[in-house]
């Protein structure tokens, strides 16, 4: 396309230029050829380009596509930081994120781009936040008779955009949307739960299904149990909803795979080595030792075999995570019996209460290995029973090569936003 | 693409008045083209081509920027010995905001050949020229940093998508110089000896500073406003000689030096920006040179008798500029720790002729700056294999283990003073007598050999932490774009030197005839 800037109003300067413009006649013009600054942009365009009503499903495509890009890093990067996953390289970046160095001037977590190295959380997740809203906004107003499957599109938006709300809620200390004032947590989650609840009154029946887990998720966080045991019970058994990867593109590579496994930047934390059931081994977090890595101290790298290659897609709202929502909610029989059902697929021998402990800390332990490097659920838990006794602790102290974790928890509002928002005091 | 006109027209007013009015105009067109294209996974050795490659990548990329320009001038000379010049010069240029329209630069100018007056009666002095003059001159931004901008991206299952790319900024504005010059120029005795002398005060408001676009409207990268003001002054002085001139003998020598004083002036209130690489540390900040280094700054640690570090003492003071008496280093925030281009430069240069037989050299220095040099950071903290990263206690630098226990090392572990001298040239010319060439139908004919870069003269740091600076004259070629921030403000001021070759030493002959 064509770009120009050329739009001349009148403004005190104006008479200075045509005076001199004037003692150039002689070159014929020149001045007032506005065609002569025309650039082009043939490798991008510039927003008008998003007004027609014949793009809306590639506007809702494109906040998939970012959306993806976000998911990814967060899925990784929350479980680099949380106690899944030990930075295994000397890279800076890797270790500040491995050793919960991350706080509000942190760069890399707050305004890194999808592709780059490290784990971009912020910027990448309020790109695609404001993707998916525009989306909905335009396609809205765009005249009905433009734009086939309107609603469902719509839907679709919203689905995405309840998604990047959960990011933003479930690991952020604070938040800002749209350069506006501060919101807690509970607040932005919310704002999640609003737009799934758009997406379930109009989307496909896949739509409505992420809907609903995510939905059951976010009222988890929030507290409403019987909301989320309603949206969870109505997942159908087998459903899964990923978020694609491939190897036709960095920004679209399998950071589990590139990054832990392809660089060996982390190892598995022994947390998650071996992990068994009854003397069985759980088939749900298989680790491979592959190599002991030059770092100092010289240290094992354990190798994740869940995402196996750069185009390993990763899940986004599954029944095993809704099933999970109704055992935590529900405790007693009912999370027995989903405990041992899932053990069941697993071929893990049975859970007793009377006998092996604790409902809830089986829920959870079972949470940690059914969702393991997914989706930001161990962070997450990390995060809702701090202070409890059903705490998750992550590794403070002196790391495996001899350096201190910092005190990172969830990630504090990045200073880049806090400094640049005028809403924010 | 470049197209110029100018035309002029000369007149005596009176014997003693002339004037010359000039017009012109200039047209730029400025067009890259980058074409890339890359495969990975070929099924048997020997395949080299892209097509023959199981994943392919392809990319394309183009920016064009067009300038137009239209100027008046005006000189009036008074006895041919003092010189008035006033001129306007009005730009407009595709990068320019929507809501702005083109600029107005102003300019003046006097010189005052003194040596011509008749009251001048120091006959040893030949030429006595001095000269000053103010003008305005613009910085045009970056291409297409006013526009928001959407770029094509690889959505789910290899599907079309767009991203958003650049938030633009509609108000923006060139930046505007305004620039006072003061100077000499004169020689003496049969101009054996000449000196020239420069002093010059810029100020250039309205710059343009890379600011963090807001991440929570969507956009990631930077935003470019024109908040800045930053002052440069300093001096250039040159001097020349020819201490022997004689038909079969001629000597001179030279030497300049100049210097550059920089300061951001004010911010508008914005939080100092960062640009180049993150771990750089590099950042404009109020009352420091444009793009300074602050980082951590430990100054003192100590190994306990257990080989643990303890009493870690950083520079203290103001969170980022630092300044302060030294603090526990874990309430430390950053210091500065040097700017980035140098503070001063100097050159010299001598030639010798016997008559045919010509040997001349010329040397240069730089110095007043740091870089951050991580081949020395990166070989330490990362690679972790040279003897100080392995030594134990107490003989490992405390200060060392300091900065590596604190993560963001890189840079302060590399952080080199990286002034330098350097023999540039040396040569040697021999003039082919007349009749040699003409035996071979040449009218005149040289050989000569030269060298360049032969010798580091000093360099200003030389090791760090016991690993070699191989060459600080290396610097980085052009700013860093993974990072974003490269505009007229930044760049040439990337500290951050990674994988850039060093200067070659180059031996050249060269026989140069005419026929």
């Amino acid at each position: 396309m064509k770009y120009g800037n050329r739009r001349k109003h009148g403004s005190g300067e104006v008479g200075t230029f045509t005076t001199a413009a004037s003692l150039v006649l002689m070159l014929g013009g020149l001045t007032g050829c506005d065609d002569l600054l025309e650039v082009e942009l043939p490798g991008v365009v510039d927003e008008s380009a998003l007004e027609d009503p014949a793009i809306s499903a590639l506007l809702v495509n494109s906040a998939v596509a970012d959306f993806e890009c976000a998911y990814n890093n967060y899925t990784f990067g929350s479980s680099a930081f949380s106690d899944e996953m030990w930075h295994s390289s000397g890279a800076q970046i890797d270790r500040e994120w491995g050793g919960r160095i991350i706080d509000a001037n942190h760069q890399n977590m707050a305004q890194a781009p999808c592709q780059r190295t490290g784990f971009g959380q912020y910027t990448p997740i309020q790109t695609a936040r404001t993707e998916a809203e525009d989306a909905v906004r335009r396609i809205t107003e765009f005249p009905d008779a433009e734009v086939e499957n309107k609603a469902a599109l719509i839907a679709t938006a919203h689905a995405y955009a309840g998604y990047n709300y959960v990011m933003l809620g479930e690991a952020f200390c604070e938040m800002a949307i749209d350069g506006g004032s501060l919101l807690t947590p509970d607040q932005v989650l919310r704002m999640a739960e609003e737009h799934f609840t758009q997406a379930l009154a109009a989307g496909t029946a896949e739509i409505v299904n992420m809907a609903r887990v995510g939905r059951a998720r976010v009222r988890l966080d929030l507290g409403d149990g019987p909301g989320a045991l309603s949206d969870a019970q109505a997942v159908p058994e087998g459903f899964m909803k990923v978020a694609s990867r491939g190897d036709d593109h960095p920004r679209r590579y399998n950071k589990g795979y590139d990054r832990y496994t392809r660089a060996t930047a982390f190892t598995v934390s022994p947390r998650f080595r071996d992990l068994e059931w009854k003397g069985v081994l759980d088939p749900r977090v298989m680790v491979e030792f592959t190599s002991v890595l030059p770092t100092a101290p010289p240290l094992d790298h354990f190798k994740q075999t869940k995402y196996t290659s750069l185009g390993s897609p990763i899940p986004l709202a599954t029944w095993e995570e809704a099933q999970l929502i109704i055992a935590e909610v529900s405790g007693g029989q009912t999370a027995v019996d989903i405990i041992n059902a899932l053990h069941a697929r697993a071929g893990l021998p049975p859970f007793d209460p009377t006998t092996d402990g604790d409902i809830l800390a089986q829920v959870l332990q079972e949470r940690s290995r059914e969702l393991f490097l997914e989706g930001g659920h161990r962070l997450n838990d990390h995060l809702r029973y701090m202070g409890t006794p059903h705490e998750i602790p992550f590794f403070t102290g002196v790391d495996h090569l001899g350096r201190q974790y910092g005190n990172a928890t969830c990630w504090p509002l990045p200073n880049v936003e806090r400094h640049g928002n005028p809403n924010i005091p | 693409m470049t197209v110029d006109y100018a035309g002029s027209v000369t007149s005596d007013f009176t014997d003693d008045l002339s004037g010359e009015t000039s017009v012109g105009a200039q047209y730029y067109l400025r067009e890259n083209t980058i074409t890339t294209a890359s495969g990975r996974e070929f099924p048997v050795p020997g395949l080299e081509t892209i097509s023959s490659a199981a994943v392919r990548f392809a990319g394309e990329d183009f920016i064009e920027n067009k300038t137009l320009g239209v100027y008046v001038q005006q000189r009036i000379g008074w006895k041919n010995r003092v010189f008035l010049t006033g001129a306007v010069r009005a730009d407009d240029n595709s990068a320019f905001g929507e809501n702005f329209d083109f600029v107005v630069y102003p300019k003046a100018s006097a010189t005052w050949i003194v040596n011509e007056e008749p009251f001048w009666n120091l006959d040893f002095v030949n030429t006595l020229k001095l000269r000053g003059a103010w003008g305005k001159a613009g910085q045009q931004p970056d291409v297409f940093a006013a526009t928001r901008l959407y770029a094509p991206i690889t959505g789910p299952d290899g599907s079309a998508a767009l991203t958003r790319s650049n938030i633009g900024n509609p108000d923006l504005e060139p930046e505007v110089g305004e620039e006072i010059e003061l100077g000499f120029d004169a020689s003496v005795w049969d101009e054996r000896v000449a000196m020239e002398f420069t002093y010059y005060n810029q100020t250039r408001s309205k710059a343009i500073v890379a600011q963090a676009a807001l991440p929570s409207l969507g956009f990631p990268g930077v935003e470019f406003v024109n908040v800045g003001t930053i002052k440069n002054q300093g001096f250039e002085i040159g001097v020349g000689a020819d201490p022997i001139r004689r038909p079969d003998w001629n000597w001179n020598v030279g030497a300049t030096f100049s210097t550059t004083d920089n300061k951001v002036v004010d911010l508008g209130g914005l939080t100092p920006p960062q640009f180049g690489a993150p771990w750089a540390g590099q950042r404009h900040v109020e009352g420091f040179p444009v793009g300074s280094l602050f980082m951590k700054h430990v100054l003192s640690a100590e190994w306990d008798a257990s080989g643990n570090l303890v009493n870690l003492m950083c520079e203290g003071g103001d969170p980022i500029s630092g300044g302060g008496p030294p603090v526990p280093c874990d309430q430390a925030g950053t210091a500065y720790r040097g700017q980035p281009f140098p503070g001063w430069e100097a050159g010299m240069n001598t030639s010798l002729r016997y008559r045919k037989l010509t040997l001349s050299a010329t040397a240069d220095a730089v110095g007043g700056y740091v870089k951050c040099d991580t081949r020395v950071g990166w070989t330490h903290m990362f690679f972790r294999n040279t003897r100080q990263m392995n030594v134990p206690p107490p003989e490992r630098d405390p200060i060392l283990a300091a900065y590596d226990q604190f993560g963001g090392g890189t840079c302060q572990i590399g952080l080199v003073d990286a002034g330098f001298a350097k023999l540039r040239d040396l040569s040697m010319r021999f003039d082919v007598p007349v009749e040699w060439s003409e035996k071979f139908g040449a009218s005149t004919a040289s050989v000569t050999l030269s060298g360049q870069n032969l010798f580091t003269l000093w360099i200003a740091e030389d090791e760090r932490f016991g690993h070699p600076v191989i060459d600080p004259e290396v610097h980085a070629t052009q700013g860093r774009p993974t990072y974003a921030n490269v505009n007229a403000a930044t760049h040439g001021m990337v500290a951050y030197i990674q994988d850039q070759w060093p200067t070659y030493q180059r031996i050249t002959l060269t026989v140069r005839t005419s026929f």
